[in-house]
């Protein structure tokens, strides 16, 4: 036996000749033994060493085969996806796969471009009931961006520069519905403009 | 020459005059119609069917229950409309989140909500969903937009015509309308951007037409209401001893409505005001100093109406409007200021 191990080490050493390695093929043990010699020399060597056998790589595709499937429900990509009829939905849906919160994916705003600092928004502040819009200068709030200062103190500035932004944003609609309402309108608007001799604007509209 | 020739010599027997003159008329009418149909993009019918919507709104007593739908919402509207004594009256009540209704008695506009006291203004404005242009006058479109007639389609359990109200230029939003075949009422409107994709829907869900005007209406017709705010005259409240602020540009067919200086909100500062619009849509210009001084922009949306921000200079100038974005960045981008003859030089508010 110890002589047929022997010409196996001989064999990876390239010693010994063609009639070994058909030997080598048809005996199991000798394989085995192949396989060990090679290991222990990457080992030592250095390399990475598997140290499953194929025994057990058998063993456990097997195990595996035998497992009953369970079907697990795909992790939703985003809650916030509000269900609207029709296609206008769709853009609001590429910007949610990169959301990782569902609940900020509804809140988060295009940021406002602060110089060096991007803040991560966590917390689910009242909706604005405002949608980022792509194709815009302005970079998303990424949420895999990590702030470049990582102090409390910063992240709470930004926080609230944050929820100040939001609450002008929301000012600014606001304003846009009452004034749409208030506003003279174009008749009347043109009317006294006409009567007011006097006037130093240099947009006059056409009349 | 024929009919003359035939005429003539018909002329001791008057009933088969008649006869001929009648067909004759009918000829001129069939020719003069079918010029009408070769008409380029047939607009004039499109735009006859505009107007008989137009009619539709004015006339009658009716309630409607509307459906808006836009990215954000879903808000269903009632709107009551009758004629007491003559005088038109339209009442719109916002069916869902905090109490919002609007009434338009004649010439007043009152708005009622949840979390102020009613105040009434002076004028004839947009009330509710439909656009003003719709209901008065449809003319004042024709500047910046095309009518073109589409095709039938069935809304609402009714057979409907589309007509497209398409903008000359790419800078603003589409409306299409579809318009009931036979009695020519709205039943639909979306508003389209450029890329034909729909960004906002209104749709009438049910609509009830009655002899008389409705309890509701009747009783509103009675209410007392307060008495319309009076208004500012812009000019002499903006530009007094201050920088100016213009809009090099707006889209063509823009006027200004409307320009003023005011409080943002209950806790911000004074900022500039301007409204421009074209009939259907309207864009507001804000201008005001920056809140915390650092540079940035943000572009937000909601639904079709997009709001942009640019701070520069210690100098915030916001646009929001039911524009496409691109105009609204272009008009936010040519807000300047201009010294006027009053002023004294010096910085922005």
């Amino acid at each position: 036996m110890t002589d047929k191990f022997e010409r196996v080490s001989a064999l990876v050493d390239n010693q010994l000749d063609d009639k070994m390695i058909d030997a080598l093929l048809d005996d199991p043990e000798l394989q085995d033994q192949w396989a060990r010699h090679h290991a222990v020399s990457d080992a030592v060597r250095g390399d990475d060493v598997s140290l499953l056998s194929t025994d057990f790589a058998a063993s456990v595709s097997a195990a595996i085969e035998q497992e009953p499937t369970v079907l697990a429900p795909k992790p939703a990509k985003t809650k916030s996806t509000v269900k609207v009829p029709g296609k206008v939905v769709r853009m609001f849906r590429q910007v949610g796969q990169y959301a990782i919160a569902a609940t900020v994916a509804a809140v988060a705003i295009v940021g406002v471009q602060q110089t060096g600092q991007e803040s991560v928004e966590e917390q689910p502040l009242p909706i604005l009931n405002t949608n980022p819009v792509v194709g815009v200068s302005a970079s998303p709030v990424s949420l895999n961006a990590t702030p470049v200062n990582n102090s409390a103190q910063s992240q709470a500035d930004a926080r609230q520069r944050l929820i100040e932004q939001r609450r002008r944003i929301n000012a600014y609609f606001q304003d846009h519905e009452l004034q749409m309402r208030i506003q003279q309108p174009q008749h009347t608007a043109r009317a006294v403009k006409q009567q007011d001799a006097d006037s130093s604007t240099t947009e006059q509209p056409q009349q | 020459m024929q009919i003359v020739q035939r005429l003539n010599s018909l002329n001791n027997n008057p009933i088969s005059l008649q006869r001929l003159a009648a067909a004759a008329f009918s000829f001129l009418i069939l020719t003069l119609s079918f010029a009408t149909q070769a008409d380029q993009g047939n607009s004039a019918s499109a735009e006859s069917w505009l107007k008989r919507m137009g009619q539709t709104f004015k006339a009658a007593n009716y309630s409607l229950s509307v459906i808006r739908v836009n990215q954000q919402h879903f808000e269903p509207i009632a709107i009551e409309h009758g004629i007491v004594d003559g005088e038109p009256l339209v009442y719109v009540n916002y069916l869902n989140g905090p109490e919002r209704e609007i009434l338009h008695r004649g010439d007043t506009v009152t708005y009622f909500q949840h979390d102020e006291p009613p105040y009434s203004v002076a004028g004839q404005r947009a009330v509710g969903p439909i656009p003003r242009a719709f209901i008065n006058n449809i003319d004042v479109l024709k500047t910046s937009y095309r009518f073109v007639l589409g095709g039938r389609n069935r809304v609402m359990g009714r057979a409907a015509q589309l007509i497209r109200i398409e903008p000359k230029e790419a800078d603003r939003y589409a409306i299409w309308v579809w318009l009931d075949a036979e009695h020519g009422m709205l039943l639909r409107a979306d508003l389209v951007a450029p890329n034909g994709e729909p960004l906002e829907h209104v749709q009438i869900v049910s609509m009830a037409y009655s002899e008389s005007p409705s309890p509701i209406v009747q009783q509103l017709s009675q209410v007392t209401l307060p008495a319309p705010v009076p208004l500012m005259e812009s000019e002499q409240v903006s530009g007094q001893g201050r920088v100016r602020w213009v809009a090099g540009y707006v889209p063509s067919g823009f006027e200004l409505v409307g320009r003023d200086r005011h409080k943002l909100g209950a806790t911000n500062g004074l900022v500039d005001y301007q409204l421009y619009s074209d009939g259907i849509s309207s864009v507001s210009v804000y201008v005001g100093s920056a809140v915390d001084g650092q540079p940035g922009q943000s572009l937000v949306s909601k639904g079709a109406t997009h709001l942009m921000t640019v701070a520069k200079d210690g100098v915030e100038v916001a646009v929001v409007g039911q524009l496409p974005p691109e105009t609204i960045t272009r008009i936010v981008e040519s807000v300047h200021p201009v010294v006027t003859k009053n002023a004294q030089p010096g910085k922005a508010p």
